[in-house]
């Protein structure tokens, strides 16, 4: 099924925008289609030097901008924010789980976890860092809102990724507490975190998106259908919102283009949760068509002579090579 | 061919362009070794897959690597591992990576053994196992030069920390690494950049008329390094070389 005009920006990306992406799982998408596109999508934390792609996968390097993992709430991008520029530090908690340990920010982020307290801080530090450059240095800040329900320390000063005890750590009711967010809070948190943002980098443009995969679980007494619809259509107008009160804040419509009612549900897998590659490749469609029908296009296809190009530039390195030994091993001056 | 005179040591050196530097440094300093005796073989690093073993010497199948070996050991065509004593691989495409302080064990655990396993240099060092028994001593590209002569802030994984990891990856080989000297680097893990080769102008090759068509080149080259530098690498990994020997 065909449907158009899903989506009227309102300012251009371009390709020379750089673009940061952060949020729930859906956003990892993003990411890859801009850069794959030849948009600016921006790393800045890359893998090391000399890390493998598959290494680089399973360290989760370029799931996101910067190495925070899954940032499903506004209340967590807000922590972020407040971390990455200087507002509060992170607590000294730490999980442990069969003699390794965890970041409660990040728990899924080092797949067998760290050797030591400090290697977890020090490691969420350079994440810390690098989210302060996405800040500072992104034109464009892409933010997928995934859940309302989050677990908070007792005093309430900060929030977990996912509840302690699931991946690591213990849960302790008496230092645990299940918060599922409302309408006004999510706002606050929201509004605060561009207020942040903006702080240190003025000219910066947000775009959020809600992600359309449904809640596996919930914590409240509710059916899990039930707290979906309540999660999903608190984000989506907390977002919309968000827009309406912003000149440099668009809503894209992900989240309807998944799970709207012409679409019957084809971009869902088996499972009736996970997003299809399909429907992945439908919501960036949308978003490139949306850019391109109100701005044209910005992003050119690669030259013909770039492959050239380069090919010259590898033999001009070989040359200078060549060189530096005929220089040396050579008869002299 | 001549073999090197009684308590010589004859250290074979098999070496991308970096070799270069070496060279140079190699006529600065030589008077401060009269029992070693270096014979350079180098040729830029990709060339390299075109060696092969053969009737337990190495010999080149690529023109380009051919003339190359001709050219930098004063005619030799072959690699027989019984004409020396030592073997050293340097610079052969094996980038030691500037890593940051903070990433965990497990990372940097993992991008060194990527680096060794994806090396030009370890496929090298396992040829050359095959042909000798003798020491193999294994050398990485000289660090990245500094831009603009200035330190970059950040603090990074010490070299010899880096080393320690890769190490293992060779183990295979059982080759040792000698380390870039430490009064040639910044505490950002790059060369310092007065051991580039700086504004030192090429000879025009192929053809080149004007001598200054490739200038630039060295200008721009963020990965050479000069005389000073090789004199500075000899003088102090050549005692461990012969030491290394001796034990």
């Amino acid at each position: 099924m065909d449907i158009d005009g899903l989506w009227v920006p309102k300012w251009q990306v371009t390709a020379q925008d750089k673009v940061v992406t952060f949020g729930s799982c859906f956003a990892q998408h993003f990411g890859r289609a801009l850069l794959h596109k030849g948009y600016g999508w921006t790393n800045m934390e890359p893998p090391p030097e000399g890390l493998g792609d598959e290494g680089a996968e399973r360290f989760n390097y370029r799931v996101f901008s910067a190495r925070t993992g899954n940032i499903y709430t506004a209340n967590i991008l807000r922590q972020w924010c407040a971390w990455a520029t200087g507002r509060a530090t992170p607590p000294d908690e730490g999980w442990q789980a069969g003699g390794r340990f965890y970041d409660p920010f990040r728990p899924a982020i080092e797949p067998d976890g760290f050797s030591s307290p400090q290697e977890v801080r020090d490691s969420r530090e350079l994440t810390i860092e690098a989210f302060g450059d996405a800040l500072r240095q992104a034109d464009v800040f892409v933010f997928t809102l995934g859940l309302t329900e989050s677990w908070r320390s007792a005093d309430g000063e900060y929030e977990y990724a996912i509840c302690p005890g699931t991946a690591a750590g213990e849960f302790d009711p008496a230092r645990h507490h299940f918060v599922n967010e409302r309408y006004p809070a999510i706002l606050a948190a929201l509004e605060e975190a561009l207020a942040m943002m903006r702080q240190v980098n003025p000219g910066l443009r947000v775009l959020l998106t809600v992600s359309p995969v449904p809640l596996t679980a919930t914590a409240t007494q509710d059916h899990v259908l039930v707290a979906t619809t309540y999660s999903k259509s608190v984000l989506r107008a907390v977002a919309g919102d968000v827009a309406a009160n912003h000149a440099q804040v668009d809503y894209f419509p992900s989240y309807e283009i998944i799970t709207a009612p012409p679409f019957a549900g084809r971009f869902f897998a088996e499972n009736k949760r996970s997003v299809l590659a399909e429907g992945v490749a439908h919501v960036m469609a949308q978003f490139f068509a949306g850019q391109t029908g109100r701005y044209g296009d910005a992003v050119k296809a690669p030259e013909p002579g770039a492959r050239a190009q380069r090919a010259t530039e590898r033999g001009r390195d070989d040359l200078v090579c060549e060189e530096v030994l005929l220089d040396a091993f050579g008869p002299g001056e | 061919m001549p073999l090197a005179p009684e308590n010589d040591m004859r250290i074979c050196i098999l070496g991308s362009s970096h070799t270069a530097s070496l060279k140079l440094g190699w006529d600065m300093v030589k008077g401060e070794f009269p029992a070693v005796d270096p014979v350079f073989f180098g040729s830029p690093g990709a060339s390299w897959c075109h060696l092969r073993a053969q009737n337990g010497s190495l010999i080149s199948t690529h023109a380009t690597l051919t003339k190359s070996i001709q050219f930098t050991s004063g005619g030799l065509h072959r690699i027989d591992p019984a004409d020396y004593d030592a073997f050293l691989l340097f610079g052969l495409v094996l980038r030691l990576p500037r890593l940051r302080q903070g990433i965990s064990q497990a990372v940097l655990q993992e991008t060194m053994q990527d680096v060794a396993n994806k090396g030009l240099t370890l496929r090298m060092a396992t040829k050359l196992r095959g042909v000798t028994a003798k020491r193999i001593w294994i050398a990485a590209n000289p660090m990245k030069l500094a831009v603009g002569g200035g330190v970059e802030a950040g603090s990074y994984h010490a070299q010899a920390e880096l080393i320690a990891q890769m190490q293992q990856g060779f183990a295979v080989s059982d080759a040792s690494f000698l380390p870039q000297p430490a009064e040639t680097m910044g505490s950002d893990m790059r060369t310092l950049g007065h051991f580039g080769l700086g504004a030192r102008r090429l000879r025009p090759v192929r053809g080149g008329t004007d001598d200054t068509e490739f200038r630039g080149y060295a200008e721009d080259d963020q990965k050479h390094t000069n005389g000073d530098y090789g004199r500075l690498w000899l003088q102090e990994n050549l005692p461990v070389i012969v030491r290394g020997n001796a034990g």
